[in-house]
C-alpha cells in the first residue's frame, strides 16, 4: 500500500511501514542521525534526527514515525538546527577523544556540520580508562562513547554473538562486554561489526588509530574464504593500514569476519619474498642436482635468470622426458585469471594435463558427486537466497561461523529473525549448534549411515516429493531398495544417533520447505567423499528441494577462489568450463584455440611482441599433443615427484608440505624431487624445498576476478603497488610460458593462443571465449557493478542464482544407491581416539597469511587440539598443557583445550601451524577412489601429556 | 543464546529452585534475580554467568538487567539495607537529617548499609524508609535507634471521608479488614463484575464510555477507548495489567487504595479482561511495596477460592487469572511500554510507539494497561452505574479522583474529590488550610513530574481549565510550599530524582536531567551565572522536543513552569 507525503516540499512516495527517516534516505534526502543505521532495529535514542511536521507542535524523531499519507516533514530549519546542535552539545559534554581514527567519524562530521561547541559545563574529568580493552584489533576508548547501542545491536542482530549490552542506567548507563568483562571473555570473534556501525571514535580499528588520515580506498574482495565478501581497503603511504565495510559489498554488506576485517597486515610482513631466488649449483653449467642430494643455498637473482631457468628445465624435461614428466599446481588463492594460465601453460606449451590444484583435497568429491547426480558440481542458489528463503537447513559437516564466518552470521540470522529452522549433522558442537533447533552429534564418517536413515524415515512417513521424483529424476527404485536397508535402529548403531533424534531430524527436515542442504568438508574429506555428497543429492530430490529458491545443494568452497580455479580447468580431468579432456570435440577446440606454429628460424626476431604475435593463419598448426587421458591429481603428482615420474613440479601458491595428509611422507616425496618451482609470497614449509622461488605479489598489489562459492565472480583490485620485485603471477606464468615457446621454437597460432596480455581483463576475454559459463562475463560488466552468478552464457545474460530450475544439467537428476562403508582407520587398541581435523576461526589454510597477522596471531597462537574432559582425565591431561597427538604416520605436538564441544573417544586438530605442530603429520593419506580425496576427517590416534614441555602452560 | 536451544541444567541449587518457581522462559530473568538477590545480599559475577548459561538469556542481557533496578545489588554489597527516601515530602520533612543519622547508626551496629532511594511512595509517613521490605515512617529526628531495632510505624488509615470528600473509588475503604475477602463482598465487592457478567463485552465499555473515565495514571487517556482497542483487535491472547508501579513523587494513592482494598483493584481487572477478551491478567507492582504485594496475592487467592478469579468465574464462561509481578526499582517501569520491557525480563526502556500497546503490548499481544485507580474506578462504575458517577465533577470532567497532599498544610493525606475544585478549595477545606503563621508561596501539582503553581492561579478549577492554564493534575499528588523553601530548592530535588530515575536511554533525558541538577547545584550554591538560566532553559526545550518517551518530556515542565512563574527566585540567585 503506498501512498504520498511530503518532505521539504516535494512530493514524495512511500510505502506502509516505513519511517520518515527511511523514506528520505530512498528519496538521497539526508537526515542526521547517529542511532540509526539500515541493517538495524529503529533505537530511537540518539534524537538527532528530528524533523517538524505541519501541525505538531513539537519535532518528531523521524527515524521512528511512521510514514503516513499527507504527513508534510520539514527536515531543516533554523529551529531544528538549534536543537541538532543542543543535542550534540550534550553528547560532547560527556565525550572526549584520545586521537583519530583513519577517517574522520560520523559524529565528528555531524558536530563539525551544525557547529556544535563543546559546552563550558561539560565534564572535566574521563570517565572511562582509555583504551580499556585487550582485545588485539578493536580498540575501546568509551569516553568516546554516546550511547546510541549500534555496537549492541550491530552484535545481536547482525552478527548474532550477543557480546555488547548496556549496562546501569541514567547519566550513568555505559556499554560493556558480557557480564561486564573484556570482549574476548564475553566470546567476541573480533568481526569488527561493532567498530565498522560505531559512529564515533569509541570502537575503532587498532592498527589504524593516529596512523593519520588514509589517502583513498579501494574496493576489492576478500582474499580469504569463499564466501567472497568485498570491503574497501584503505590506504596510507602505499600501505593497506585498514579495511573498512562498504555497504555495497554484494555477499556481506558491512559484515566481514576478523580475517577479512583485521588479517591484512600480511602485505607488508618482513618475511615477503621481493626477489626471485635459485639454489646457487643451478647457476652453474651442468648445475642440475642429481636426485636424493641435498639443496644447496639460496641466492638471489634477477628475473631473466630465475626465468630462463625454469624455462630450460622445463624445456628440457618436456623434450628429453615427455610432457607427462611435469607437474603443475595451480592455486585456489590465485585468480580465475593466473589459474586460467597456469592450466594453459601446462595444456598448450607443455603438453600435459598434469595440472590440478587443492580444490582437490577440500570438494574434489563434491564436483564429482554432483556431477553424476546432476551434471554440475556447483552450488546450486545463492547464500543470500538461501538466508532469505529457505524455511529450514539442513547444515552437515560444515562448521560455519568459523569456516565461512560471514555466511554463517546470515544463517544466524535467518533463525533470529525469521525462526528458520536449522538442523546441524555434526561429530562436534560446533558454534552454529547454539541457534541450531536440532543438533545431531553423529560419529565421524558415517554420513552415508546417518543419510540413508534420515531418508528412511522420510520414505517411512511418505514425506517424499512423488511429483517431483516422478517428472525429474531417475533411478528412484534402485535407491528406495538400498535405503531400505538402514532402519533407524540400525543407523542409530552406526552412527550413535538416537532414534528419537533421528526421527525428529527427519520430520523437522520433510516438513520445512524449502530446506536447504548445506555442507563443507565434513561432507567431502572421506574416503567416502563422493559417496557422502551423493546422499545429499538424494535427500534434495527426495523431497523437492531441487530448482527452487531457499533449496538445494549447497556446499561451501573453502578458499577465496577454489570455485574459479575448478571454473578455469585447473584440474586434471577438464578444460576451462568442465569441458572433459576424455571429450575428443572439447579436445580438438582447445587444440585449435591454443594451437602452435614451428617458428621460422629463418625469420627475422625483432622483439618479443612480434615474435609471439599469432601465426598467420595460414602457417601449418602442430598438435598439442594432448590426449584424452586426464592427468594426475595434486596428491599423486607430489607422489610421482618423489619417485622420478614427475621430474619437474611446479607448484603456485600451494603448500602441499603443510596442507596434504600424512605431511612427512610428503616431505619425503617433495626432498627427493628432481626440479620444485615454488611461486609464493612467503617462504612457505613447501618452498623450503623448492630449487627456484618466484615472488609473486600479494592480493593488495595486483588485480583480477576471483569467483566465490555461489559462481559469483568478482573483482579484486590492486591497492598498492608490488613489494620489492614481486611481480603479478599472471605476468610470472606468460612470461615462463614465451621463454619455453621460444626454446621449443614454437609460436602461438590459435586465435586464444598467445602470451601477450596487457592485463587480467584481457585474460578475462579469453577465458569467456573458451568457457561457455563464463561467455557474458567481463571486466567492463564488473567495473559497472553487475552482479555475475555463472552461466551467464552471453554479454546481455544477468547470470543465474538458481541453478536446475526446469532440468538438471544433465537432464533428469538421478538417483544413485549408496551403501555406509567405514572410514579405512578407525581406533583400534594401540591408538585408541578418533582424530578429526579442520580448521579454526582466526587462522586459514596453511596459515602462511594468517600467522603473519599480528592480531590474528596473538588471538590463536598455538595450535590447539580439542579432547573431552571424559577423556581428558583419564588420559592425565588438563586444560592448557602441552600434549602430543601420535599416529602410525607421525605425531603433531599441541596445546589441549578440554571441552565437550568433542564426544568422548573424538580429539580435533587443526593443520594451520608448520612442521612439529602440524595434524597433517598425524592424518591418514587414505582416498577416495572417485574423486582421490584424502581422508582428513578420521584416523586412528593417541594422545598423551607431553612430558617435556610440560612445564610451561599455555594460556 | 536462542530459544530453541535445549536449556542446560544448572547445578547451582539456588538457580533452579528460582527456575523452577519463576520459570525458565527469558521472560521470568527479572523475578529470578530478585530471588538470588534476595538470598544471595546481591549478584555476583558468578551469579550474572551461571544465570545467562542456565536460562540462556546472554549475559550482557543479565548484567544489563542486573543493574538497571536499583532493588538489585550488582555487585553483592554486606549488611541489610535501609533505604532512605529521597522523595520531595520526606526531604522537606528532614530526610537528609534522618539519613545521616540512620548512617551513624549503622555504622555503629555493623551489619547495616544505608542508602538513598528516590520516592518510596510513603509521602504521608515522611520522612520515611524502607528497612529491606519493611515500610518504615515517619522516622522522628531521634528515632534512628527504634528504626535499626525494628520500628515501623504504622500506615495511616483513611477509613472514614472528611467532610465534602465523595468516596465512590474508595467507598469501602478502610472500613473493612483487607484481609477479608468476607468483610469486601459483605460491602459490595465483586458486584460491579456480577453486573459486568450479565452483560455483553461491549455493554461493559460502553457503560465505562458513558461514564467518561479518564485514565487516572497521570495521561488521561479515555479508558473505553483503550479498551475498544483492545476488544476490537484480532483474535488471540491478549492481556490485562494493572500499573501499580507507582512512583511519582508526591503520589500514593494506589498504594492506599491497595492496601485498603485490594479487591476493588481485581475487580477491575476482572471487569476489563471480560470487556477486552482477555484470560490474563497481571498486576505489575512496584518492588518497594512489599507489603502491598502480598496482601495483593492474598487478596488473589480468596478470590480464587470464592469463584470471583480463576476459571469460569461466577459460573459464567469467562475464566480470568491474576497473578503479581513485582517490579525491582525502576520509576520509568511505570511508563507503559517500560512497564512491558521489564515484564518481559529485559531493561526497563520505553519502546517505540507507535505500535502501542493495545496493539502490540505484553509478549506482542493486544494489552491493556491501566492504573490501579482508573481499574477500581471501572468496577465501582459497574457497580454502581455510570450515572451515579457523572453526578459528581463537571460535566466535561466527571467523577472523582484521588488526591495526596501534602506540604506546609495542616492535614496531609489522601482524599477523594469530585473533579473541578479548585486547588485553593482543596488546600483550604481538604488540607486544613497553611501550617499556622505561613502563606502560600507555591504549589507543585501532579508529582514531580507536574507544575510550579503560583498565588494568582489559586482559584482554577481541576478540569480542562487547568490544562489550560498550564497547572497538571497528573496522578494527583499536591505539594503545597510557604515561605519558608524556595521553588528553586524544590526543582533542583525534582530534577535529582529524574536524574536518577532516568533509564539514560536517550540523549536529552541521559544527559539533560543531570546537567541540569548541576546547573541548580550551581545556582543554589551561589556559583551561578546568566548563562546557567539560559543554559536550563535550553535543557527544559530539549527535554521537552527531543525527548524518547514521557520521563523526558514531562520532566521539562516543573523547570518551564518555575522559571515563568518564579522569575524573580532564579535571578536573585545569578545577582547574589
Amino acid at each position: 500500500m503506498s501512498f504520498r507525503l511530503t518532505i521539504n516540499g516535494a512530493n514524495v512516495e512511500a510505502d506502509g511501514g516505513e519511517t520518515i527517516l527511511g523514506v528520505a534516505r530512498r528519496h538521497g534526502i539526508e537526515i542526521p542521525t547517529l542511532c540509526d543505521h539500515p541493517d538495524l532495529s529503529v533505537d530511537g535514542s540518539c534524537r538527532l534526527c528530528l524533523v517538524e511536521l505541519a501541525g505538531m507542535p513539537c519535532p518528531v524523531a523521524s527515524c521512528a514515525f511512521p510514514a503516513a499519507e499527507g504527513l508534510a516533514v520539514t527536515t531543516e530549519s533554523p529551529a531544528l538546527s538549534d536543537e541538532r546542535r543542543g543535542i550534540l552539545e550534550m553528547l560532547l559534554a560527556d565525550y572526549e577523544g584520545s586521537g583519530v581514527a583513519h577517517e574522520e567519524t560520523e559524529f565528528e562530521r555531524w558536530v563539525r556540520h551544525y557547529g556544535a561547541q563543546r559546552p563550558a559545563w561539560a565534564r572535566s574529568e574521563r570517565r572511562f580508562a582509555v583504551d580499556s580493552d585487550a582485545n588485539p584489533f578493536i580498540r575501546v576508548d568509551f569516553n568516546e562513547c554516546i550511547l546510541c547501542t549500534r555496537c549492541v545491536r550491530a552484535c545481536a542482530e547482525v552478527q548474532g554473538r550477543f557480546v555488547w549490552g548496556v549496562a546501569e542506567r541514567g547519566n550513568d548507563t555505559r556499554i560493556v562486554a558480557g557480564a561486564d568483562t573484556t570482549m574476548l571473555d564475553a566470546r567476541c570473534e573480533s568481526c569488527g561489526a561493532c567498530a565498522a556501525y560505531c559512529p564515533t571514535g569509541a570502537l575503532t580499528d587498532r592498527a589504524s588509530f593516529n596512523l593519520g588520515i588514509i589517502d583513498r580506498k579501494v574496493t576489492t574482495t576478500c582474499p580469504y574464504c569463499g564466501v567472497g565478501c568485498q570491503f574497501d581497503v584503505n590506504v596510507r603511504d602505499d600501505r593497506v593500514v585498514a579495511v573498512t565495510s562498504n555497504p555495497a559489498a554484494p555477499v556481506n554488506g558491512l559484515s566481514l569476519c576478523v580475517k577479512g576485517r583485521y588479517g591484512h597486515d600480511f602485505v607488508d610482513h618482513p618475511d615477503r619474498l621481493l626477489r626471485p631466488r635459485v639454489r646457487r649449483e643451478l647457476l652453474s653449467v651442468d648445475g642440475w642436482r642429481a636426485p636424493r642430494d641435498a639443496r644447496g643455498e639460496w641466492v638471489e637473482v634477477d628475473w631473466d635468470t630465475a626465468l630462463d631457468l625454469v624455462a630450460s628445465k622445463f624445456a628440457a624435461v618436456h623434450r628429453d622426458s615427455g610432457p607427462d614428466a611435469l607437474g603443475l599446481l595451480a592455486s585456489a588463492k590465485c585468480s580465475n585469471e593466473e589459474n586460467y594460465l597456469v592450466q594453459k601453460l601446462a595444456r598448450q606449451v607443455l603438453g600435459t594435463h598434469n595440472v590440478d590444484h587443492c580444490a582437490r583435497l577440500c570438494h574434489s568429491s563434491t564436483v564429482a558427486g554432483l556431477s553424476m547426480a546432476f551434471g554440475s558440481g556447483a552450488m546450486s542458489n545463492s547464500m543470500d537466497d538461501v538466508a532469505e528463503h529457505a524455511a529450514a537447513m539442513f547444515l552437515i559437516g560444515s562448521n560455519v561461523t568459523e569456516q565461512h564466518p560471514v555466511f554463517g552470521t546470515r544463517i544466524r540470522q535467518a533463525v533470529l529473525r525469521r525462526g528458520m529452522k536449522l538442523v546441524v549433522a555434526d561429530p562436534r558442537k560446533i558454534d552454529i549448534t547454539e541457534f541450531a533447533t536440532l543438533h545431531v552429534q553423529h560419529r565421524p564418517g558415517t554420513d552415508v549411515a546417518l543419510l540413508n536413515g534420515l531418508m528412511y524415515a522420510i520414505l517411512a512417513a511418505e514425506a517424499h516429493d512423488r511429483d517431483f521424483i516422478r517428472r525429474r529424476t531417475e533411478g528412484f527404485d534402485e535407491f528406495r531398495e538400498t535405503v531400505a536397508k538402514y532402519p533407524p535402529k540400525l543407523v542409530a548403531e552406526i552412527t550413535g544417533v538416537p532414534v528419537e533424534q533421528l526421527l525428529e531430524a527427519a520430520t523437522l527436515l520433510a516438513s520445512h520447505r524449502p530446506m536447504a542442504a548445506v555442507w563443507a568438508m565434513g561432507i567431502t574429506q572421506h574416503t567416502t567423499g563422493v559417496m557422502n555428497v551423493l546422499c545429499l543429492a538424494n535427500l534434495q530430490m527426495l523431497l523437492g528441494n531441487m530448482g527452487v529458491a531457499g533449496g538445494g545443494v549447497n556446499p561451501l568452497r573453502g578458499q577465496n577462489n577454489v570455485q574459479g580455479a575448478c571454473d578455469v580447468g585447473a584440474l586434471p580431468n577438464v578444460f576451462p568450463g568442465y569441458q572433459a579432456v576424455t571429450d575428443a570435440d572439447a579436445l580438438t577446440k582447445f587444440d585449435d584455440a591454443w594451437s602452435l606454429a614451428r617458428r621460422d628460424r629463418l625469420q627475422p626476431v625483432s622483439a618479443d611482441e612480434d615474435r609471439l604475435k599469432p601465426a598467420a593463419a595460414n602457417e601449418p598448426a602442430t598438435s598439442l599433443g594432448l590426449t584424452t587421458a586426464p592427468g594426475q591429481t595434486v596428491t599423486e603428482m607430489v607422489e610421482a615427484a618423489g619417485c622420478g615420474q614427475i621430474r619437474a613440479l611446479y607448484i603456485l601458491g600451494e603448500n602441499p608440505a603443510s596442507t596434504d595428509p600424512d605431511s612427512n611422507h610428503v616431505r619425503r616425496c617433495l626432498e627427493q624431487a628432481e626440479f620444485i618451482v615454488v611461486q609464493e609470497i612467503f617462504p612457505s614449509e613447501t618452498a623450503a624445498y623448492a630449487d627456484v622461488i618466484l615472488p609473486g605479489t600479494s592480493w593488495a598489489e595486483r588485480s583480477g576476478t576471483f569467483t566465490n562459492t555461489e559462481r559469483r565472480v568478482q573483482l579484486f583490485r590492486q591497492a598498492v603497488s608490488a613489494r620489492g620485485d614481486a611481480r603479478p603471477d599472471w605476468q610470472i606464468i606468460a612470461e615462463l610460458a614465451k621463454r619455453v615457446l621460444e626454446l621449443q621454437e614454437r609460436q602461438p597460432r590459435g586465435p586464444c593462443a598467445a602470451w601477450n596480455y596487457a592485463g587480467p581483463a584481457e585474460i578475462m576475454d579469453e577465458i569467456a571465449a573458451l568457457t561457455p559459463s563464463y561467455t557474458g562475463v567481463s571486466y567492463e560488466r564488473l567495473e559497472r557493478g553487475e552482479r555475475l552468478q555463472w552461466p551467464v552464457p552471453s554479454a546481455e545474460h544477468p547470470g543465474t542464482p538458481i541453478l536446475h530450475c526446469e532440468k538438471f544439467t544433465r537432464g533428469k537428476g538421478r538417483f544413485h544407491p549408496v551403501e555406509h562403508l567405514p572410514a579405512r582407520e578407525l581406533p583400534d587398541h594401540d591408538y585408541p581416539l578418533l582424530l578429526t581435523t579442520g580448521r579454526v576461526l582466526y587462522h586459514w589454510h596453511g596459515g602462511e597469511m594468517t600467522r603473519r597477522s599480528r592480531g590474528l596471531a596473538a588471538v590463536y597462537p598455538e595450535s590447539l587440539v580439542e579432547v573431552s574432559p571424559e577423556d581428558a582425565v583419564r588420559l592425565g591431561i588438563t586444560d592448557g598443557r602441552p600434549v602430543i597427538l601420535e599416529s602410525r604416520r607421525g605425531r603433531q605436538q599441541a596445546v589441549a583445550v578440554v571441552t565437550s564441544r568433542v564426544a568422548a573417544g573424538v580429539v580435533f586438530g587443526n593443520f594451520h601451524f608448520p612442521g612439529e605442530r602440524n595434524v597433517n603429520n598425524v592424518t591418514n593419506a587414505a582416498l577416495d577412489p572417485v574423486a582421490k580425496i584424502p581422508e582428513y576427517k578420521v584416523c586412528a590416534v593417541r594422545l598423551t601429556p607431553d612430558a617435556q614441555r610440560s612445564g610451561k602452560p599455555v594460556s | 543464546m536462542h530459544p530453541s536451544v535445549p536449556q542446560p541444567e544448572t547445578r547451582d541449587p539456588q538457580i533452579a529452585t528460582a527456575l523452577e518457581r519463576a520459570g525458565r522462559s527469558p521472560d521470568s530473568l527479572l523475578p529470578v534475580l530478585q530471588m538470588l538477590n534476595r538470598q544471595r545480599g546481591g549478584l555476583s559475577d558468578a551469579t550474572v554467568r551461571d544465570v545467562s548459561r542456565a536460562m540462556n538469556v546472554p549475559a550482557e542481557r543479565v548484567e544489563g538487567v542486573a543493574t538497571f533496578y536499583s532493588l538489585l545489588s550488582r555487585p553483592p554489597q554486606a549488611g541489610r539495607t535501609i533505604r532512605v527516601c529521597d522523595g520531595l515530602t520526606c526531604w522537606l520533612n528532614g530526610a537528609t537529617e534522618c539519613r545521616q543519622a540512620l548512617e551513624q547508626h549503622a555504622a555503629e551496629r555493623r551489619g547495616w548499609r544505608v542508602t538513598r532511594s528516590s520516592c518510596l511512595g510513603l509521602c504521608d509517613r515522611a520522612p520515611a524508609a524502607l528497612v529491606e521490605d519493611r515500610q518504615c515512617g515517619p522516622i522522628a529526628p531521634d528515632g534512628a535507634g527504634d528504626v535499626v531495632d525494628g520500628w515501623t510505624g504504622a500506615m495511616p488509615t483513611y477509613g472514614d471521608p472528611l467532610p465534602g470528600e465523595a468516596r465512590f473509588t474508595l467507598a469501602r475503604g478502610r472500613r473493612i479488614d483487607p484481609w477479608s475477602i468476607d468483610e469486601a463482598l459483605a460491602a459490595g465487592a465483586y458486584s460491579g463484575l456480577r453486573t459486568a457478567l450479565s452483560g455483553s463485552q461491549g455493554a461493559v465499555i460502553e457503560a465505562i464510555e458513558t461514564a467518561g473515565l479518564t485514565g487516572r495514571g497521570g495521561a488521561g487517556f479515555p479508558t473505553a477507548r483503550k479498551w475498544r482497542m483492545v476488544a476490537e483487535a484480532p483474535d488471540g491472547p491478549r492481556f490485562v495489567i494493572c500499573n501499580a508501579d507507582e512512583s511519582e513523587p508526591l503520589t500514593f494513592k494506589d498504594r492506599v487504595l491497595m492496601e485498603s482494598d485490594p479487591h476493588a483493584v481485581l475487580e477491575g481487572m476482572a471487569v476489563c479482561g471480560y470487556a477486552v477478551g482477555a484470560a490474563e491478567g497481571i498486576v505489575y507492582i512496584r518492588g518497594e511495596y512489599e507489603p502491598q504485594a502480598r496482601l495483593l496475592e492474598a487478596a488473589i487467592g480468596q478470590a480464587v477460592e470464592r469463584g470471583w478469579l480463576g476459571g469460569r468465574i461466577a459460573g459464567s464462561g469467562f475464566s480470568f487469572h491474576v497473578h503479581v509481578h513485582r517490579g525491582a526499582g525502576a520509576y520509568i517501569c511505570g511508563e507503559e511500554t517500560a512497564l512491558l520491557e521489564s515484564l518481559e525480563g529485559r531493561r526497563g526502556e520505553p519502546r517505540i510507539r507507535p505500535p502501542y500497546p493495545a496493539a502490540h503490548g505484553f509478549r506482542g499481544q493486544p494489552t491493556v494497561v491501566n492504573n490501579v485507580e482508573t481499574l477500581a474506578t471501572a468496577a465501582a462504575i459497574l457497580a454502581q452505574g455510570a450515572e451515579a458517577w457523572r453526578a459528581t465533577g463537571l460535566p466535561e470532567a466527571p467523577g472523582t479522583r484521588l488526591f495526596t497532599l501534602q506540604g506546609h498544610i495542616r492535614r496531609s493525606g489522601l482524599v477523594e474529590l469530585p473533579c473541578g475544585l479548585t486547588l485553593r478549595q482543596i488546600i483550604d477545606t481538604f488540607g486544613g488550610g497553611m501550617r499556622p503563621g505561613s502563606r502560600f508561596q507555591f504549589a507543585l501539582t501532579g508529582g514531580a513530574a507536574g507544575t510550579f503553581v503560583s498565588g494568582d492561579q489559586l482559584d482554577v478549577p481541576l478540569g480542562p481549565a487547568a490544562r489550560q492554564a498550564g497547572i497538571a493534575i497528573g496522578s494527583g499528588g499536591i505539594l503545597v510550599c510557604d515561605e519558608s523553601v524556595s521553588p528553586v530548592a524544590v526543582l533542583r530535588e525534582a530534577l535529582h530524582f529524574f536524574e536518577q530515575e532516568s533509564c539514560g536511554k536517550c540523549t536529552p533525558c541521559r544527559i539533560g536531567t543531570a546537567q541540569a541538577r548541576r546547573t541548580l547545584d550551581r545556582l543554589l550554591s551561589g556559583d551561578g551565572d546568566a548563562g546557567d538560566l539560559r543554559r536550563l532553559d535550553e535543557f527544559a526545550r530539549l527535554l521537552r522536543n527531543a525527548s524518547f518517551c514521557g520521563l523526558g518530556t514531562s520532566a521539562a515542565d516543573p523547570i518551564r513552569t518555575a522559571r515563568e512563574r518564579f522569575p524573580d527566585e532564579f535571578e536573585r540567585l545569578v545577582s547574589r
